[in-house]
């Protein structure tokens, strides 16, 4: 059995450049862990990364599981442009949230894990940061 | 050795010569049991009950997630709750070797929590003997 390979950072990603966010993968978008602002990556952006996730559940016989994904999005904006950056951050909170992910193999649901983006302070640089989790749902 | 449950193959069909594999199931349990008749009167001397067996029962419970594409296995079986229609049904646990057996389906039960999968479970009441395949 040859297992699909699924990525659910980029089930996000997509919704996301789609979703009217001015948000582009690889200029403003990454996936992959938050890394800090150098020439190729802004300190306005959104990083898209797996988390821990759940234990798979298999069905009986037909080679397939049910899989709960769960995705990190974290927002990253300049020190003077909060407003800005919570808008952002809850715009991504609610594309994501009962996105249609069927364009995508396998995928058939998602949701967010919290009402609404956490705040999580600035950084060492005097960036802005917001976190959520999307969690999607996933039968291959 | 023992058995890793997932490789099971639980499958279903209306003429007993196609079976369709039912997609979605996380849990199964095939029960085989049978009457048993007590025999034992006052001119037994043994000391014990003497027993003959009667007739099978076999009910079958299965659950999981709905799909309600699958033609050829859950909609067979909900076409069959509808219609009453005779379904056959065998499971197969090591994916090869199991039982199969003549059923009715009795109940088939959709239930579904706002933030989680659309799940359902079935049951199955025989009317046949159990057949070893």
């Amino acid at each position: 059995m040859a297992l699909e390979y699924t990525r659910p950072e980029v089930v996000c990603s997509t919704l996301l450049a789609a979703g009217g966010l001015s948000l582009t993968l690889a200029t403003n978008m990454f996936t992959g862990p938050p890394k800090p602002p150098s020439a190729a990556i802004p300190r306005n952006c959104v990083f898209i990364f797996g988390i821990q996730s759940f234990q798979p559940r298999p069905y009986l016989g037909v080679g397939t599981d049910y899989r709960q994904f769960r995705t990190s999005l974290y927002v990253r904006r300049h020190a003077d442009q909060f407003e800005t950056g919570q808008t952002l951050a809850r715009e991504i909170w609610r594309t994501l949230q009962r996105a249609n992910v069927s364009a995508h193999t396998g995928f058939f649901g998602a949701l967010m894990e919290e009402a609404d983006p956490q705040y999580y302070g600035m950084d060492d640089e005097d960036n802005h940061r917001w976190s959520m989790t999307c969690r999607l749902l996933y039968k291959g | 050795m023992a058995l890793a449950a997932h490789p099971s193959v639980l499958d279903v069909s209306l003429d007993d010569i196609t079976y369709g594999e039912i997609d979605g199931i996380n849990d199964y349990t095939f029960g085989l049991s049978r009457d048993v008749l007590e025999t034992t009167d006052f001119m037994d001397t043994s000391g014990a009950h003497t027993r003959i067996l009667g007739l099978q029962d076999i009910p079958v419970s299965i659950s999981g997630d709905a799909e309600f594409s699958d033609t050829n296995g859950q909609n067979v079986l909900r076409a069959a709750f509808v219609s009453g229609a005779t379904v056959y049904f065998r499971v197969r646990p090591d994916g090869t070797n199991g039982y199969k057996a003549q059923f009715k389906v009795s109940t088939f039960e959709i239930n579904a929590g706002v933030a989680d999968k659309v799940e359902f479970s079935c049951e199955l009441v025989s009317t046949s003997a159990v057949t070893v395949v």
